[in-house]
């Protein structure tokens, strides 16, 4: 039973990108995404765990994000603790808008909460502050209205440009 | 860094989703210009819920009821299950108020019903027709001859709040026997629309001109009034005709050539059951009406025949009105100001600039509430609380 527990703790599962790149962690870190901690509990470890839809370098900044957010080995996260990962979760979201994006499908796919809700808050900072036209090339939107159509969407709704 | 596969395709739906949910009031205005897609997320009544939950913002509507002498005016909130709310209210504001226009951005215009003064000048039907505010009255010669024939008289003047007094216009002239209605003006596509007596939509736009919409052969006929309501659908104008146990929803595709479509038939034989002699007051969103009956309040979702119903204590036999109003709602200290009270309940916009829209009515409150108040007195207020509204403004940013 002891052995069982110890063997647990310490061990690793290989995470394989789209592009055929792999990562080892740690279980209990890699357990923060819900969709690959139900594919342990399914006993999928055995060998190598695909995440098809992540690439290599998605996944390698999602495995930091795992590292930072496992569980505490002894208890309790305390005030400091949380405060810190605070700040890291800032640094870890300041980057280019393709790589957020990416972010943010890699959170919702493999559903880590964690992740999400920090992933759409800093998009959501940042098209507060950005015309229509930035927001279409941050999404790759293509704007399908006509110019009419345009010109009476935005009559409708002038307020939000004031 | 990021993949080219990712690149090329646009984030799915949900995702969309989950992210303009957290985003500003403001921002999801101009998000509805980005895309078809995105226009059309936006109007779902999932999304305006998550939006209000995530974004701590509140949805509702003021309902007010008119009597001799009294008026009444409550909130429903319709963030989540609609429920009377009482944080939103007007009882701080001096003397008897009435509700006269609302912007959809959450500025409200009121006037001080107190006054036996303004009766006389203002009778009047007024809208906000942002930054300006128009207002008909009736002068004191309400007939008017004109080329040996009798017209309705509208006088019609406009408010500015950048050089912050009222302008006439020229006198709207009417046929002798039609006249505006007494709803509160429809708002969308730039112009203000009021239904006539005579089945006509009355539309005022902001270039200050007015013309006539027609309703779609045969409801533009006389008698089909008091069945019909006109309504802002999505940014459309649109307009619900009522049946024994159906609704027509009809929407004007084409503004400038007048061309009307009918969506569909929305049946209320749901709703009949429980509560009897409902009618529409406005659409929330794409697949929810706001219905009453005699003294409660149905959000009607049309989509999944789910309704939810809400008792209000306003007795709506009598005439009544609403105002669709989306903001959020901040408590901001004011000091020295009405009578001195130290504490007063402001509803706002979370941007600054709203804000200083926010304070600018509430000049056009006091304005109207005692003629003896200048714009001094104002920009005096203005100054001496500029200091108290910087405290309150600070909490919002250290929470944002």
């Amino acid at each position: 039973m002891s052995s069982t527990l110890c063997c647990s703790f310490a061990k690793n599962v290989t995470l394989r990108s789209s592009d055929g790149q792999t990562f080892e962690v740690e279980e209990a870190a890699a357990q923060v995404s819900q969709t690959i901690k139900r594919m342990i509990e399914d006993g999928c470890t055995g060998s190598v765990i695909p995440v098809p839809n992540l690439t290599g370098p998605v996944l390698a900044l999602v495995i930091e994000y795992f590292k930072k957010h496992s569980p505490p080995s002894d208890g309790c996260p305390t005030a400091l603790l949380e405060m810190e990962i605070k700040d890291w979760d800032a640094k870890f979201v300041a980057v280019d808008n393709d790589t957020l994006l990416d972010l943010t499908l890699a959170a919702h796919y493999l559903e880590i909460q964690g992740l999400l809700d920090l992933t759409c808050h800093r998009v959501a900072d940042i098209l507060n502050d950005n015309s229509v036209e930035k927001i279409r090339e941050i999404f790759h939107i293509k704007n399908d209205f006509t110019p009419e159509e345009e010109a009476e969407e935005r009559s409708k709704i002038q307020w939000a440009f004031e | 860094m990021s993949s080219s596969l990712m690149k090329s395709t646009t984030l799915p739906w949900d995702m969309l989703f989950e992210i303009f949910s957290r985003t500003s009031l403001k921002t999801l205005g101009r998000c509805r210009l980005a895309s078809k897609d995105l226009n059309l997320i936006s109007y779902y009544i999932s999304f305006m819920q998550a939006f209000h939950q995530r974004t701590k913002t509140i949805s509702g509507f003021f309902i007010q009821a008119s009597y001799i002498r009294n008026i009444k005016c409550q909130f429903v909130s319709i963030t989540n299950s609609p429920t009377y709310d009482s944080t939103v209210c007007l009882k701080f504001l001096p003397g008897l108020v009435k509700i006269q226009a609302i912007t959809k951005q959450g500025i409200l215009l009121c006037v001080n019903e107190d006054n036996p003064r303004r009766h006389r000048i203002l009778n009047i039907i007024s809208a906000n027709l942002a930054p300006k505010n128009v207002r008909f009255s009736k002068p004191k010669s309400i007939c008017t001859n004109y080329k040996s024939k009798s017209y309705n008289t509208l006088q019609c003047e406009l408010f500015s709040s950048e050089t912050w007094t009222w302008k006439r216009l020229t006198n709207v002239l009417l046929p002798w026997d039609e006249d505006l209605s007494w709803e509160p003006a429809v708002s969308v596509c730039g112009a203000l629309h009021w239904l006539m007596t005579n089945n006509e939509i009355f539309a005022f736009d902001d270039t200050e001109s007015w013309k006539i919409l027609y309703l779609p052969s045969p409801l533009c006929q006389k008698h089909y009034y008091r069945k019909i309501k006109i309504m802002d659908y999505s940014g459309h104008l649109a307009f619900l005709y009522m049946e024994k146990s159906f609704m027509e929803l009809w929407v004007m595709e084409d503004y400038d050539k007048n061309i009307w479509i009918k969506r569909q038939n929305i049946s209320i034989k749901t709703i009949q059951e429980v509560e009897h002699y409902t009618s529409p007051l406005i659409f929330d969103s794409s697949d929810v009406v706001i219905m009453k009956s005699f003294d409660n309040i149905i959000l009607y979702n049309f989509k999944s025949y789910r309704y939810n119903v809400c008792k209000t204590g306003i007795d709506f036999k009598r005439t009544d009105e609403n105002f669709l109003f989306r903001s959020d709602l901040k408590l901001i200290h004011l000091k020295n100001f009405w009578k001195k009270q130290q504490l007063c309940r402001v509803i706002g916009c979370s941007e600054v600039n709203g804000f200083w829209q926010l304070l600018q009515a509430l000049g056009i409150m006091h304005l109207f509430g005692s003629y003896s108040l200048t714009r001094y007195r104002f920009s005096h207020y203005l100054k001496s609380s500029s200091s108290s509204t910087d405290n309150a403004r600070s909490p919002h940013h250290e929470g944002a």
